[in-house]
């Protein structure tokens, strides 16, 4: 073989090569989930910045050119349902809380936490209009509704621990949010735990008295979520996850700028949870720091003590090594490249701001 | 807890209320007792207060024509019943060529049916919103025109009652059913047919009575369910069930005062669900039966004819062993029946029995693997504007050993089957079946395939 040819095969070869690699690269469908749907099962979900994401269709935008699918799943049985179907591995990337992630990943999954989406997350425990239940220490011995397997249920037994019960003082309903809210109405159950704006809407029906919030309640830690990728997912395509956490870290952005915050609840409203039951929920919070996508020492911290607690409960058996488990590399990449650094305040672990946010509030 | 059209209408409900309090002003809004909270809403309450007398007065005619809508559709187009209803069926179209040939009349090699058509009717007769001790029934006729005739038949006819209180998964289970239904025999004669592979069942089943429905009371159950809520996944590590019945099949009375009793046991490896032994169970089952032994009585005179009378009871037992392992994606199933009959013999009289005892060996052997989401119960519920259109290929083997008399040599009858499911929607799939039936008291080997569009609702 003389030398042109020799050159010539060489190219054709690292040409195939790099055609082969480029088609390994890129996923044809990024399989995205989330736990929960919209009022009546619709595909729309509210509370974070990744639902804005799902419904201003940004990461679609953002791999229409390269020919790849986002495909959305919306579990109606939540977090125990993602861990299924990542499991059986049908899921790439998912929004999930805290409890139904630690059991995932205390089971053997193979996950990464790769952005966070919320911490000091609300709960809130609602009662029928009329009923005499007036605080958590009258739950006991009462029929309550809560999501065993979701955040629901690490922050239920928060809650009632704080004020002296266990879930073995009252009698666990375990129903999801939407059944959970017609049993309510129909009074099946005298009372509720859920998260969210649900409890707000509930309350503009008439169907549910809120009477416990955890708004400042620093007895008991709010619950936290995050952007789970899978991890074959991620090994094989860390540029896609790289641009998937860019994409919803510029959401994040935009969710938490307060001059957008009416676009971002409606928008949120498509879920069919009303625009002021969302702007309830988020009265007298943080909101900045709730949407902030930043890992910083509080989220870990929040997730060390959500496995300590999950493992108290007995909810797992085998521990979960939060340190392997977040891998912060994507979101501080997104930041750095956004020139978002600085966008949002850090927490130390003791949840005291130690470098505050350069955006100042309107 | 809640009946989906219960939901419906609650939801109705919520949206109308809802209406209703934004029109009414926010001024209205009940007040929260947590204060915090308390303060931020009235607040924000405030500011959406702007709403006048015509936009009330818009809503309240959106909501009467609402209501009157519903009250008419559900008095003129809605199908009611007094106690909760849900009407399921199922219907099995099918195809087929053997390369048998008949052994009498026009040899025909292809032929199409409608293989089954089933219809049921299920519900609560009583609900219990405390511990979910409910009474429940469940009435199913199935239509099987095998044959050219197409009688419609009662299948199953019970009601039950949960004993125990079954309000959460990791609730232990006792309930009972009293009616015409299936016996709680082994997996072949029990699976459903949303989840056989195959489209026939193991010869056994026939040949041993064993899919046929009995009268009589019986009690399923399990004890200590374990539960991994990370997953939603509750598996009970026994399970058991009792039972009482006539004995005499389905649609007709007893025949003899011998009642037949059977048990079950089955137990589960305890496993979280990411567990390699997740769905790995072995049971047992074991049939105590009593049939009627008949024998010819010589008429009163010799030339008058012999009329046959029942000379006492003879055993009718099957034993069986079962192994499930179904461990998504794939699975694997082996069930082990014998069969001890008792009956009289040729030249059995008044005065002598002489019954014999035939024994019967059943064997099947299943193994599938599934490409697609059909069988995760929690990928199944999706939120979506429109129907859900999964796609899932169930390749299987099966091999299937019936001997029907232990005693003789080379007599069983073995059916090798190979073929593919593929599911198009959440409840319908067609079947491709291959299946070489091999006679070796005959010393024949068959083909034959089938296909089959199964749909349920």
């Amino acid at each position: 073989m003389n030398t042109w040819k020799l050159k010539f095969a060489t190219l054709a070869v690292a040409a195939a090569a790099a055609f082969g690699m480029a088609r390994a690269e890129n996923p044809k469908v990024i399989r995205f989930g989330y736990p929960g749907t919209g009022t009546g099962g619709r595909p729309y979900v509210g509370g974070s910045f990744v639902a804005y994401a799902r419904a201003a269709g940004l990461l679609e935008q953002e791999f229409k050119n390269d020919g790849i699918k986002v495909d959305w799943t919306f579990f109606k049985l939540a977090g125990p349902a993602i861990n299924e179907a990542f499991a059986n591995k049908l899921l790439d990337v998912t929004l999930l809380g805290d409890q139904a992630a630690i059991a995932g990943r205390a089971g053997g999954l193979n996950t990464k936490i790769v952005l966070a989406t919320g911490v000091r997350g609300v709960t809130y425990v609602v009662v029928p209009p009329d009923s005499p239940i007036q605080s958590i220490q009258d739950l006991k011995g009462k029929r309550v509704a809560l999501f065993r397997g979701t955040a629901i249920q690490l922050a239920a037994n928060r809650i009632l621990e704080a004020n002296g019960l266990s879930e073995k003082d009252i009698r666990v309903v375990n129903m999801d949010g939407l059944a959970a809210q017609a049993a309510l109405a129909s009074k099946d159950i005298d009372a509720l735990f859920t998260i969210g704006s649900g409890a707000l809407q509930n309350q503009d029906q008439g169907i549910g008295r809120i009477i416990y919030s955890g708004k400042g309640d620093d007895k008991v830690i709010g619950y936290a979520s995050g952007l789970l990728v899978d991890g074959d997912f991620e090994k094989a395509n860390p540029q896609i996850v790289q641009r998937i956490v860019n994409v919803l870290v510029k959401a994040a952005q935009w969710s938490s700028d307060d001059r957008n915050r009416d676009a971002l609840l409606q928008s949120w409203a498509k879920s069919g949870t009303s625009y002021s039951a969302f702007k309830r929920d988020l009265a007298g919070q943080d909101v900045r720091a709730i949407l902030s996508p930043v890992i910083d020492d509080y989220y870990r911290e929040t997730w060390k003590k959500a496995v300590a607690d999950v493992k108290r409960f007995k909810f797992i058996r085998k521990d979960v090594d939060v340190d392997q488990w977040i891998d912060s590399r994507y979101v501080d990449n997104a930041l750095k490249a956004q020139g978002l650094e600085n966008n949002w305040t850090r927490f130390g672990a003791d949840g005291k701001a130690v470098r505050v946010s350069a955006v100042q509030e309107p | 807890m809640l009946s989906e059209s219960k939901t419906l209408i609650l939801a109705s409900a919520f949206a109308a209320l809802h209406l209703s309090a934004i029109a009414a002003g926010a001024q209205t809004l009940p007040d929260t007792s947590s204060s915090n909270a308390g303060r931020a809403d009235t607040a924000v309450a405030a500011e959406e207060s702007a709403v006048t007398s015509a936009d009330v007065q818009g809503v309240q005619t959106d909501l009467e024509n609402y209501k009157f809508q519903v009250q008419r559709d559900r008095e003129l187009k809605t199908a009611q019943s007094t106690r909760a209803l849900l009407v399921t069926g199922v219907v099995q179209g099918r195809g087929g060529w053997t390369e048998a040939r008949a052994a009498t009349g026009y040899h025909k090699h292809t032929a199409g049916e409608v293989a089954t058509a089933l219809v049921g009717f299920t519900g609560n007769l009583y609900r219990d919103y405390e511990e979910a001790r409910n009474l429940t029934y469940a009435l199913r006729f199935v239509a099987a025109p095998n044959g050219g005739a197409a009688p419609v038949s009662l299948l199953d006819a019970t009601v039950g009652y949960s004993l125990l209180r079954s309000l959460a998964p990791d609730d232990q289970r006792l309930d009972i059913a009293f009616g015409q239904q299936q016996l709680p025999f082994g997996l072949e004669a029990q699976t459903t047919d949303e989840f056989k592979p195959v489209i026939t069942n193991a010869q056994f089943v026939g040949a041993l009575g064993l899919g046929a429905r009995q009268i009589g009371l019986i009690a399923r159950g399990d004890l200590f369910p374990r539960v991994d809520y990370g997953y939603n996944y509750r598996a009970p590590i026994v399970q058991y069930a009792l039972g009482m019945v006539n004995g005499n099949g389905q649609n007709t009375t007893d025949d003899n005062d011998a009642k037949d009793l059977i048990g079950r046991l089955v137990l589960t490896v305890p496993s979280d669900y990411h567990s390699w032994v997740r769905q790995f169970a072995v049971g047992a089952t074991y049939y105590k039966g009593w049939t009627n032994l008949s024998a010819l009585k010589p008429g009163a005179t010799p030339t008058a004819a012999a009329t046959p009378v029942v000379v006492g009871l003879g055993d009718r037992l099957r034993t069986g062993v079962d192994v499930y392992y179904n461990h998504h994606p794939f699975g694997l199933n082996y069930e082990w029946v014998l069969g001890e009959d008792e009956a009289n013999a040729p030249g059995a009289t008044v005065s002598k029995r002489n019954s014999v005892i035939r024994k019967t060996r059943g064997q099947v052997l299943t193994l599938f693997y599934n490409f697609g989401e059909q069988f995760l119960r929690g990928y199944r519920a999706q939120g979506r504007y429109d129907d859900w259109w999964p796609k899932s290929l169930q390749p299987f083997v099966r091999v299937d050993r019936w001997d029907p008399d232990i005693r003789a040599e080379n007599n069983e009858l073995d059916v090798y089957t190979a073929g593919v499911n593929f599911f198009f929607a959440e409840t319908s799939k067609l079947q491709f079946n291959y299946n070489t039936r091999v006679d070796n008291a005959k010393g024949t080997r068959l083909g034959d395939a089938q296909a089959q569009i199964q749909f349920g609702f």
